[in-house]
């Protein structure tokens, strides 16, 4: 019989940021019929699986006829890893993914989280034969984090112009994208992040384009005056306490893994897990069991960095749209929420560890009605 | 016992238990995989891969050989026992497939699955073991490393030829021997003593020779799941495979 092999168009490489996921979704495509596998027994394995597609995703544009078949390839990177300083064995398996996306023949495949973070953006790393552009997927999730600050704000009555934006982690390609997007849109910008040379020079700059910045890598000193919190540290666990914070500050925790460390938090509807993206047109997962391993409290969310290569694929737009560090200008971020909003991808309802905020629970009920 | 230079667990009864014990467990494998060869000769139509397998046959007996002559060498007491508990079952579900002349079966038992935890486990094993022990598991990886990668051509040309059917196949093929293999590698012995070992379970003391089981599984469970990637079988099929696997 000829057979037509499945196309795929785009694909999202990815790592899971804990252990609990990791047995939910283990234990998902485990026989029913035999006993659930524990924690310890699932970390004896795990790591040793070689990156590989585990489930596919069909996603739907707004636009007529516009369809796109793409597959999620998973690391199989040990949550704990991401806190180790030898980065040549997540290296080895990000390469390992990139290479299981070319033998696919995905036209696209996005590096979420650590993944692009451990090439520093540059993809050029990844050997590659020509079949896959790789993109990190930074320039999405920089817009539906720069739009939901803006929507959140209108949520809750902040006028940007007067706030003070601090900004964690504003010398990384997302935190310098943000950076620059808010330059000229905010009072005053509060960058923090851990180098002083990269960050004197990040906060030097903006001085030097007449917005009013200050800028530490003592975090304490800036988290006390922020009305918005935008946190993209590349941070392998939730390091962040916002105890120093206003009670009206509101907090976009867009790192992967989290930023924040949640049991600090008191203000749950001010604080929201940033950069993710709703389809409008929808996706789903082929098999149906993966969805227990990305779930979240509402139907076709997805991080930025993993709907950027959806995007592109609906696009046709077959290319390493985010490379590189530093190079996402407003201009890239204004062209790139064009195409998501040509094909329906909204930022996300406000969600936490707690679940919607809600007012995003009201709205969401009157959609449903 | 010749003096060896190196840890201080060299110079103990114990640690050389573990040696007798994983070359005990080697030369089984060997003499299974001798078998298996052998028997594949029956289910074979073209002449040069007939040929092919009996070398491949006498490859194995000349691994058994070697690690007989080492065991000799160091006057360690090896165990050989081609009946013993898993071993045993490994053959008979060899033999199973042989027997409906089902070739393709039998090379994903003999050049896929045994040859990777071969190669995954005389790897490590070879980095571990001193002097002559560690470089003549080092060798013989090497050489069932070529094994595997010919089978990879084989099947890959199988698998293009009717996809789902070969899926099945390798499924079943997988449940009928990897559940043997992984109840063999498993941490502890699930089905009871593997019938080699001289005492207790030399998983318990592969830490004289820096050894783990769950990196020994490990790494051989990485290379079957790499090769099953390259044949072509799709990694969203072989991960559930993996995950029922006795752990």
């Amino acid at each position: 019989m000829d057979r037509q092999p499945s196309r795929v168009d785009f694909a999202a490489i990815g790592h899971q940021d804990n252990w609990d996921q990791v047995v939910q979704f283990i234990n998902a495509v485990r026989d029913p019929t035999l006993s659930t596998l524990g924690i310890e027994q699932i970390q004896e394995i795990f790591a040793w699986i070689p990156p590989r597609v585990i489930f596919r995703v069909i996603a739907r544009s707004i636009q007529a006829n516009t369809v796109a078949q793409g597959v999620y390839i998973e690391t199989f990177i040990p949550p704990e890893q991401l806190a180790s300083p030898q980065l040549s064995g997540m290296l080895r398996k990000v390469k390992q993914a990139a290479a299981c996306a070319e033998r696919i023949g995905a036209r696209v495949a996005s590096l979420g989280g650590f993944t692009s973070i451990v090439l520093e953006g540059n993809t050029n790393l990844l050997a590659s034969e020509g079949i896959t552009a790789f993109t990190t997927g930074n320039t999405l999730t920089s817009v539906l984090i720069a739009k939901g600050v803006e929507k959140a704000c209108a949520i809750h009555g902040l006028d940007l112009q007067h706030c003070q934006l601090l900004i964690i982690g504003s010398t990384g390609d997302i935190g310098s994208a943000c950076t620059r997007y808010f330059t000229g849109k905010v009072q005053t910008l509060l960058l923090n992040a851990r180098k002083v040379k990269g960050l004197t020079e990040q906060g030097q700059a903006i001085v030097n384009e007449g917005q009013a910045c200050e800028y530490s890598t003592d975090l304490s000193q800036l988290l006390p005056r922020a009305d918005v919190v935008i946190s993209v540290a590349s941070t392998a666990a939730p390091l962040f306490n916002m105890d120093q914070c206003m009670p009206h500050t509101l907090i976009c925790d867009a790192g992967y893994p989290k930023n924040i460390l949640a049991e600090h938090q008191l203000q749950w509807e001010r604080i929201w897990h940033g950069g993710m993206g709703q389809v409008q047109g929808g996706f789903h997962f082929e098999p149906k069991e993966a969805s227990s391993f990305y779930q979240f409290p509402l139907p076709n969310i997805g991080h930025g960095c993993v709907l950027e290569s959806m995007l592109l694929a609906w696009e046709n737009l077959y290319e390493s749209f985010s490379s590189g560090r530093g190079l996402i200008t407003p201009q890239r971020i204004e062209l790139m929420w064009s195409i998501a909003q040509k094909h329906g991808i909204q930022v996300s309802p406000f969600f936490n560890h707690h679940g919607l905020w809600s007012s995003q629970k009201i709205a969401s009920d009157a959609g449903a009605r | 016992m010749e003096a060896l230079t190196s840890t201080p667990h060299q110079h103990t009864q114990q640690y050389w238990d573990l040696v007798t014990d994983v070359l005990s467990q080697a030369i089984t494998g060997e003499l299974i995989g001798m078998s298996n060869f052998a028997s594949l000769v029956a289910t074979i139509d073209d002449p040069e891969e007939m040929m092919e397998a009996v070398e491949h046959a006498d490859s194995e007996r000349g691994h058994a050989v070697g690690f007989i002559k080492l065991a000799e060498k160091y006057k360690l007491q090896v165990k050989v026992n081609l009946k013993a508990n898993y071993w045993r079952r490994v053959r008979e579900s060899f033999l199973k497939w042989a027997e409906k002349k089902d070739f393709i079966a039998c090379l994903l038992i003999q050049e896929v699955m045994l040859e990777s935890f071969a190669v995954g486990m005389y790897r490590e094993v070879g980095k571990a073991f001193p002097n002559d022990i560690g470089q003549l598991f080092t060798d013989i990886a090497a050489e069932e490393e070529g094994h595997l990668e010919h089978s990879i051509e084989l099947l890959k040309a199988e698998m293009e030829r009717n996809p789902e059917a070969f899926i099945q196949k390798v499924e079943m093929v997988h449940k009928d021997c990897m559940t043997i293999l992984a109840e063999w590698s498993a941490k502890k012995d699930g089905k009871g003593h593997c019938e080699i070992c001289k005492g207790n379970c030399m998983k318990e003391s592969l830490y004289l020779a820096d050894l783990e089981m769950s990196s020994l599984r490990g790494n051989s469970m990485a290379l079957y799941l790499d090769a099953l990637d390259r044949i072509g079988l799709p990694g969203e099929k072989t991960l559930p495979w993996i995950a029922n696997l006795p752990a």
